[in-house]
């Protein structure tokens, strides 16, 4: 019995040392062992806070988070104080907390910072804040912004933003870009994109925000965006381009052209006051302005606009013009339920043909009558 | 007595341990000889990593590639005098910069350069500044290249940004403040979803044949954009460049976009080359201007010229151009031609110091245009002045 005891004992010491292998350990210093992953993680370690910071990246480089990051009072989640900064998410989610700052922030001067590819959301400050003076030249990319108490991507002056989402922030979703495609802002306390003085905002869409949907500044080219169910759906500063929107059921206008602007091609529809207000030297073409509360087309009091081409039904007024000096044809409109047309004196408008009583008979065939009423290729029509 | 008792102990123990170790499943190996699980590193990196050993560089480089694959960073690379940053003499070549920065130094040649004969070449993901010649040269002489560059960052380096050769694609890249362009493309190529400011030269130049779409030009030392033959420019924005802001040789088609605030024309276009739906605002010259054979449609040209009496909002110096239905406001001329044999139909000009200043033999009808009464209703208005439909009308 004794023997067989100590048998199995000798044996499990046996298997012990046979397959745990040597214990004497190699010779020389401790190295670790080589990795697959080149960048520097985000952690305590590589990229210690400071009073204001989680964590601090302070040489340039190519940094990813190795997990989410949980804010903390009055903190940054990341700063970034050096310039050639590539921060990887790597899909995970920066949250903050109350009284937090921004989760990822830039000092002043940086430039040549791309943030992309995770979420950041409810900080107290901005989400992703690269817009500090004299900070340029930020790349943000599939970001997804939520719930900041200011904004969700502040891009700073060249900044351009890539297929990024921007919700429920407290003040603007994109703020401050030079470029952004493919992006989305909605239910933001403020703008959902403003964009810098010649800029480019296209294939975007902006809806629930609180103010303007699309805010540009001076000589800015909006193509092929969405503006829906915002305060305001577009306003566009000086010598800006407006094409082929869509602007609807926002709670004031649906846009806002200031001088020299040009808006073609674009639907405002169903907005709580005028479909499209220009004030001077604009071009407004080939629109449709149908179901606006106020006017289909509003045109102020500085003149020199073109108006041409649009169609205007089923709002308060179809086209009001208060100012002289501009030139109106091609237009029609009905079923506006305050009136048509509301012109002032002193404009050349070509005439406007009522056909509101005339219907045409049944056309089976190769050819009918005309019931245009004119041959002024000018003409304006009400039906 | 106590002997036993621990033994009896050590004994239930194994009967224990035999009991979990049934629960845990069959121990008999699986059929066949024992096999690796792990993945060896190239496994689970299986592209080469840049450095001194798998891609050493020589005389003029830091890094050279000498053999087609892809790879990729491990960390920031800094230039020396008289070398490249990574050198390529292979075709069928990604480097993923792995968001770390190629950096410079005093004397270095390019950031990133490509031997002549090299095709097919990708860089993408990171930054490259300061470096003494281009950031990034992926130009072969005449060689066919087919370079695509995605998501970089080109800045402060003492030639161009960008620079590509023919069929290559640049798509969300930034370029600032480069001795030269912001970026350049010889042939067939693709730039969009960019931004290019601040460069010494144009904030984009290119030869023949190049597309440049959704991209922001601003505050360039020459144009903001200057291309070659053929060239479309959509949907962009050139803001306050010293120079023009899009200046586009022949056959070119200029659509959807802005050109403000510039110190020359706001749009340039030689022969046979279309300008449409754009705008072009308080530029220090003419608006738009056209050569021979083009077609200027659907403009808003307004503010232009620095009050200087050449310039206009349009101005047309060669023959057999179609200016129809352009709107040019506040300029020194609203629309001016120079030379005979051009169609000029359904534009309007108003508040130019001069509204129109066309020469003879152009098929131009202006009329000034009649004021109509108050309209509140379904009708009112009078003809603009003429029953013409081409007519254009002074407002």
């Amino acid at each position: 019995m004794n023997r067989t005891i100590g048998s199995m004992l000798a044996s499990v010491v046996w298997m012990g040392v046979v397959c745990a292998g040597p214990i004497t350990p190699p010779p020389g210093p401790v190295v670790g062992t080589p990795g697959p992953e080149p960048r520097i993680a985000i952690n305590a370690a590589n990229t210690p806070g400071d009073a204001n910071s989680i964590f601090r990246i302070t040489q340039p480089g190519s940094y990813y988070l190795t997990g989410n990051v949980t804010g903390e009072a009055a903190k940054n989640g990341i700063e970034i104080g050096a310039s050639g900064v590539t921060l990887d998410l790597n899909g995970f989610d920066v949250v903050g907390v109350t009284g937090s700052l921004d989760g990822i922030s830039a000092t002043a001067s940086l430039r040549n910072v791309t943030v992309r590819n995770g979420s950041v959301r409810n900080w107290g400050e901005d989400g992703v804040d690269l817009s500090t003076s004299l900070s340029r030249m930020a790349r943000v990319e599939a970001v997804h912004t939520s719930g900041n108490a200011v904004d969700g991507i502040r891009a700073g002056d060249g900044g351009l933003v890539v297929n990024c989402h921007a919700s429920y922030n407290g003040e603007d979703g994109v703020s401050s870009a030079l470029t952004v495609t493919g992006s989305v802002a909605r239910n933001n306390g403020r703008f959902g994109f403003s964009i810098n003085v010649g800029g480019v905002i296209v294939d975007s869409a902006a809806f629930d925000n609180t103010d303007y949907g699309i805010y540009a500044s001076n000589g800015c080219t909006i193509m092929r965006c969405s503006s829906r169910s915002n305060g305001d759906g577009i306003i566009a500063f000086g010598d800006s381009l407006i094409k082929e929107c869509t602007v609807t059921l926002n709670t004031g206008d649906g846009i806002n052209g200031q001088q020299g602007t040009t808006i073609i091609d674009c639907i405002a529809s169903d907005n709580g006051a005028d479909g499209i207000i220009v004030l001077s030297r604009s071009l407004v073409r080939g629109n449709t302005c149908h179901g606006n509360a106020s006017d289909g087309i509003f045109v102020s009091s500085s003149g020199a606009n073109r108006i041409e081409g649009n169609h205007m039904s089923g709002n308060g007024r179809g086209l009001h013009v208060i100012g002289p000096g501009n030139v109106i044809m091609k237009n029609t409109a009905s079923g506006n339920t305050t009136v048509n047309w509301s012109i002032v004196a002193n404009n050349i408008v070509a005439p406007i043909i009522d056909r509101t009583a005339v219907v045409s008979a049944a056309i089976s065939g190769n050819s009918a009558s005309s019931s245009l009423g004119t041959s002024d290729e000018t003409a304006n029509f009400t039906y | 007595m106590m002997m036993r008792a621990s033994l009896c102990g050590m004994l239930a123990s194994v009967a224990l341990f035999g009991a979990t170790s049934a629960l845990a499943g069959p121990i008999t190996p699986p059929p066949g000889p024992v096999a690796s699980t792990h993945k060896t590193l190239s496994e689970v990196e299986p592209r080469i990593a840049l450095n001194s050993t798998n891609t050493p560089g020589d005389f003029d480089s830091v890094f050279k590639i000498t053999q087609s694959g892809s790879y990729y960073l491990t960390g920031n690379v800094t230039g020396a005098s008289g070398r490249m940053g990574i050198e390529v003499v292979a075709t069928d070549v990604t480097i993923d910069l792995n968001g770390f920065s190629l950096i410079g130094s005093v004397g270095s040649l390019d950031g990133i350069a490509t031997a002549p004969g090299v095709r097919s070449v990708v860089v993408r993901n990171g930054t490259v500044s300061g470096w003494g010649g281009y950031g990034l040269n992926l130009y072969s002489g005449s060689t066919v290249l087919a370079a695509r560059v995605e998501g970089v960052i080109a800045r402060s380096n003492g030639n161009a940004g960008i620079s590509l050769g023919p069929n290559a694609i640049a798509r969300d890249c930034s370029a600032e403040s480069n001795e030269s362009s912001g970026f350049e493309l010889l042939l067939n190529g693709v730039l969009e979803n960019c931004v290019s400011r601040e460069n010494g030269g144009a904030g984009v130049i290119t030869g023949n044949a190049v597309a440049i779409r959704a991209s922001s030009f601003r505050q360039n030392g020459t144009a903001g954009i200057q291309t070659g033959i053929a060239c479309l420019i959509v949907d962009c924005a050139a803001f306050d460049n010293i120079g023009s802001g899009i200046v586009a040789s022949s056959f070119a088609k200029v659509e959807n976009c802005t050109s403000v605030s510039n110190g020359g024309h706001g749009i340039s276009v030689g022969a046979s080359s279309s300008v449409q739906s754009c705008v072009a605002g308080l530029n220090g010259a003419s608006g738009v201007v056209a050569a021979s054979d083009c077609l200027i449609i659907d403009n808003n040209c307004d503010s232009n010229g620095g009050g200087l009496s050449p310039n206009a909002g349009i101005l047309i110096e060669a023959p057999d151009c179609v200016v129809e239905g352009n709107n040019s406001t506040d300029n020194p001329v609203g629309i001016r031609v120079t030379v005979a044999g051009s169609f000029i139909a359904r534009n309007v000009c108003s508040g130019n110091s001069l509204n129109w200043d066309i020469v003879a033999n152009n098929k131009c009808l202006v009329v000034n245009g009649v004021n109509a009464g108050a309209i509140n209703g379904n009708s009112g208005g009078v003809s603009p002045g003429s029953a013409d439909p081409n007519a254009n009308y002074t407002y």
